[in-house]
């Protein structure tokens, strides 16, 4: 087996027994992105030199037997929207495309400590706004398992690096579903953690009271190691939640007597009809395993997508005030005075979308709106939180599929700007209620992967780890994206 | 209640985005698109709700005041657009009377 193949257990065995330096496989990791990336274009940048440095360090703690953690000599990518200390950061926009951060996010500070090695800042998005990874200024990035189709967003970069063997694990960020829909459009497993779980600072703000970093692997037990290394309480972040991370080193077997909720909403017609054969398929392997399947039910899930948008434009529309070209990022050269300035310089340094949705959050900030719209959202977010909760009486867990399609051609739906917004609409719940939600592969249609997602109640990212363990270990490894 | 291509315009300018003609055309209809989609909301029972800004019961979390290193002062002006003196450089702010 190729080590772009292979498990972090298995990279983690070799290196361990000394089999392979940490420096020939960061190197055999960048030869590899080195000879798909001109046509998958999962990265933005790639630190070479930074990521062979790295490699040594983790090789003198090999030698040394000091320090070795699972993640020591482990090839990492990076979302290009979380700061890197002397590592451009650009988040896939004109506006920061030269950005070089003065510190490293607390989520790179806790890798690099472990002996990480960060490889490279995969593409986006611009600003993280979107599903498709079409906008980023810096082109759009291809699906490995076909590449004329898009690998989801706004994490598509570290979806296609990590599905294509580029690198065995990548952050991403999720505001609605960033990291879960291109996961599941690329094979691979993501997880979006709970509130306040995984540190948010140095992650660039879009909105902040949905945003979470978050791990995306190929198997259950690399996502959990990455997630347990990268989770924990973190002063830095005014949201950080003071819950001690659960050890999830060993996975423990067994499922019987756990309830899973099937909530009624989101099976409804609108999925495709293979996605739900899959969806079934892993409620029955559920059901042989000893859990009890309950049906529950979640009215305002039908609503998630309109608070969703409602509050995600809102606060975006106040976190990106910030580009304003005076002490950071891009500025147009033309300016008369200090307004002018602003203006062109967010004019000519954003992207479309980007300008949509803060256009969009303004307007429901207004006064005019701010009532019936914006207030609407915050008590339908109250009310969606009382939904949860009583669907978490009835059940540990509940599944539902993570996307309702398979991943469309490129630029295919562009001008549908509606179906666009509204394909995130399984995904986005989580984001609004705070909890953990992981996707998993399970299976696919027409050679292109399918994703089945799980949400439990917050703190219980132990309760999804194991039931997508076990469901891939009944599935075996979906490997399509391998390059 | 559907917006207006003056009222985009306002809009705009409150966020600080020149806008051309034909970017204030197109988001002007895709707007109202939303707009509409949004009333959906209505349907939804919010009787007795507060707002809930976050997802997860948060508290506020207090630091101890400690001294600490700063940024060094050269990592952060290599951002800048234009700098002079170790200081940021923009145009004129006020007028001269």
């Amino acid at each position: 087996m190729e080590i772009v193949e292979m498990s972090l257990g298995q990279l983690r065995k070799l290196l361990d027994n000394k089999e392979i330096s940490a420096l020939e496989m960061t190197k055999g990791f960048l030869g590899h992105i080195a000879q798909l990336d001109p046509e998958i274009n999962a990265f933005i940048t790639i630190t070479e030199e930074e990521a062979l440095f790295a490699a040594r360090e983790a090789d003198a703690r090999i030698a040394k037997k000091e320090g070795i953690t699972p993640l020591t000599g482990i090839p990492i990518a990076i979302k290009d929207n979380i700061c890197t200390k002397g590592v451009k950061t650009t988040c896939g926009s004109k506006m920061l495309a030269n950005f070089i951060p003065s510190y490293d996010a607390t989520v790179v500070t806790k890798l690099k400590q472990a002996g990480a090695v960060l490889i490279g800042k995969t593409n986006l998005d611009e600003f993280a706004m979107g599903s498709s990874t079409e906008s980023s200024y810096f082109g759009l990035t291809r699906n490995p398992w076909d590449l004329k189709r898009i690998p989801g967003g706004s994490s598509g970069g570290s979806a296609a690096a990590v599905a294509a063997g580029m690198v065995p694990l990548a952050l991403g960020s999720d505001t609605g579903g960033s990291i879960r829909q291109p996961a599941a459009f690329c094979g691979i497993f993501g997880l979006k953690p709970t509130y306040g779980r995984v540190s948010r600072y140095g992650l660039v703000p879009y909105a902040s009271s949905l945003d979470q970093v978050g791990p995306m692997a190929r198997t259950a037990k690399d996502l959990a190691v990455l997630y347990h290394n990268i989770s924990g309480y973190d002063p830095l972040d005014s949201t950080t939640v003071p819950l001690l991370p659960e050890k999830v080193n060993d996975l423990p077997q067994g499922l019987k007597g756990l309830r899973f909720g099937i909530p009624c909403e989101s099976y409804d017609k609108k999925i495709d009809p293979g996605i739900k054969e899959k969806l079934l398929l892993v409620a029955d392997l559920l059901e042989k395993a000893g859990c009890i399947p309950v049906e529950v039910s979640l009215p305002s899930l039908e609503y998630a997508a309109a608070i969703y948008y409602l509050i995600a434009f809102a606060e975006a529309s106040s976190n990106l005030a910030r580009y304003d070209g005076v002490r950071y990022g891009y500025r147009s050269e033309e300016q008369t005075d200090m307004i002018s300035m602003f203006r062109q310089t967010r004019e000519e340094g954003f992207g479309r979308e980007v300008k949509r949705r803060i256009l969009l959050g303004t307007c429901f900030l207004t006064p005019e709106y701010y009532e019936d719209y914006y207030l609407k959202a915050e008590k339908g977010r109250a009310r969606m939180k009382k939904d949860f909760a009583r669907a978490f009486l009835e059940c540990e867990f509940m599944l539902t599929p993570t996307t309702t399609v398979v991943p469309n051609i490129i630029r295919e739906k562009t001008d549908d700007l509606l179906s666009k917004y509204l394909s995130e609409v399984c995904t986005v719940a989580a984001n609004l209620t705070g909890i953990p939600a992981l996707t998993f592969p399970c299976g696919c249609i027409n050679g292109l992967p399918v994703g089945a997602q799980l949400m439990a109640r917050a703190g219980k990212e132990e309760t999804l780890f194991r039931v997508a363990s076990f469901i891939e270990g009944e599935l075996g490894v979906v490997k399509g994206g391998i390059r | 209640m559907s917006l207006t291509k003056e009222q985009v315009k306002e809009l705009s300018s409150m966020a600080r985005l020149a806008l051309t003609e034909e970017e204030i055309n197109c988001f002007t209809v895709q707007i109202n698109e939303i707009l509409g989609y949004l009333k959906k909301l209505n349907e939804l029972s919010i009787e007795g709700e507060e707002p809930a800004p976050y997802g997860v019961p948060l508290n506020n979390i207090m630091r101890e005041d400690k001294v600490q290193s700063s940024f060094n002062r050269d990592s952060v002006l290599v951002n800048a657009p234009q700098q002079e003196s170790f200081c940021f450089k923009v145009l004129k702010v006020l007028e001269e009377d």
